[in-house]
């Protein structure tokens, strides 16, 4: 059941990790520690809610948990701001590759609770889906859910 | 709209570095399997220190019971008050980190916050009250066992002991858990922040 579960959602779950953590070698310590927390927590999953929401609660659970850890032991996980990677080669990566720097560079410039927001809203899931994982009002979360998207698309017009 | 749904696409279309694969599905078993054991191993380790500890102070209790008078009970009575606190501060911990994962992050934010504030708690007046506790069976123990030899005697005994205990709980106070206690704050100001921001929609 586990190796399944991980077969279908490892991308779902690589990609929030990179949506929280700028720096690739954090998000690849989460994801780590996201499958370990999804192999722990499998036992008690009682068919409650659906699979997906139940993977993306412990994933975003464990992502504030690292945090926290990381807090601890005085490493600095979130950057406050950051230069856009590669300014020299920047004319040589893929025009693809370039956007999609941006785009994680404009996320990582969100607060830590609305990068989390919107890596769930980038993975399609509903709003009643988001609601449901971070335990808020549908209401507030789609509220919050617009401000953010909004502030998103401003970074990405100004960077 | 379109725009977002453009940052969308680009998103869902990014190169997934880490792929599925059998040997990191297996690293985290064997994890998991390591921590079991090592959680295993600890909880019967201090099962069975404590089980050691009971049947000597009980030992000691019986065999010398007759020759001490009341504060030697006190301090035996006291000593095992301070297991039952320090099992119950052990195991309430061990319960905070039981706390499923499989719950909304509001939940879990709450959680984390209640844990931390049992930590401070721990440090800022358990402790205290451990420690305390541990001087006055000391002090009774010493009171009765140096019953026989010269006042000058139990007093520096008596001085040494409490120099002893209540130098470790001022260092632990000014130095080791100043930090500790800063730590703390600073984590549950910031899981409070991150509460607020949750229940608030704008």
């Amino acid at each position: 059941m586990f190796n399944k579960l991980i077969k279908d959602h490892h991308a779902s779950i690589y990609r929030i990790c990179r949506a929280y953590l700028y720096d690739a070698s954090y998000a690849d310590d989460l994801y780590q520690e996201i499958l370990y927390q999804i192999w722990k927590s499998i036992q008690s999953f009682k068919g409650n809610a659906q699979v997906s929401t139940w993977i993306y609660r412990v994933a975003i659970n464990t992502a504030i948990g690292f945090n926290l850890k990381n807090k601890r032991h005085h490493y600095s996980p979130l950057p406050e701001s950051l230069d856009l990677p590669y300014n020299d080669t920047i004319e040589n990566k893929k025009e693809q590759e370039n956007e999609l720097d941006k785009l994680r560079y404009c996320i990582s410039q969100l607060a830590a609770q609305d990068r989390l927001i919107i890596s769930l809203v980038l993975e399609q899931k509903s709003y009643k889906d988001i609601a449901e994982i971070t335990g808020a009002s549908l209401s507030n979360t789609g509220v919050r859910i617009n401000r953010i998207k909004e502030r998103l698309l401003i970074l990405m017009k100004t960077n | 709209m379109d725009d977002f749904e453009d940052i969308q696409k680009k998103w869902l279309s990014q190169p997934i570095v880490q792929q599925h694969n059998e040997a990191a599905v297996s690293s985290v078993q064997n994890k998991w399997i390591k921590y079991q054991r090592k959680s295993k191993l600890s909880t019967w380790l201090m099962t069975a220190g404590f089980l050691v500890a009971f049947i000597v102070i009980t030992w000691v209790y019986f065999t010398f019971r007759e020759k001490y008078r009341w504060p030697f009970d006190a301090s035996i009575a006291i000593t095992n008050l301070l297991m039952v606190i320090f099992l119950f501060v052990k195991w309430r911990s061990y319960g905070f980190e039981k706390k499923s994962m499989n719950v909304s992050e509001i939940e879990f934010v709450n959680n984390q916050i209640k844990k931390l504030n049992w930590d401070k708690k721990i440090l800022t007046k358990y402790l205290y009250v451990y420690n305390l506790l541990l001087w006055l069976a000391l002090c009774f123990y010493t009171i009765e066992v140096t019953r026989k030899g010269t006042l000058l005697f139990t007093l520096t005994a008596l001085g040494v002991t409490s120099a002893y205990i209540f130098g470790l709980t001022l260092w632990a106070r000014f130095y080791k858990q100043k930090k500790q206690i800063a730590v703390i704050d600073d984590l549950i100001a910031e899981l409070r922040i991150t509460l607020k921001e949750m229940n608030q929609s704008s």
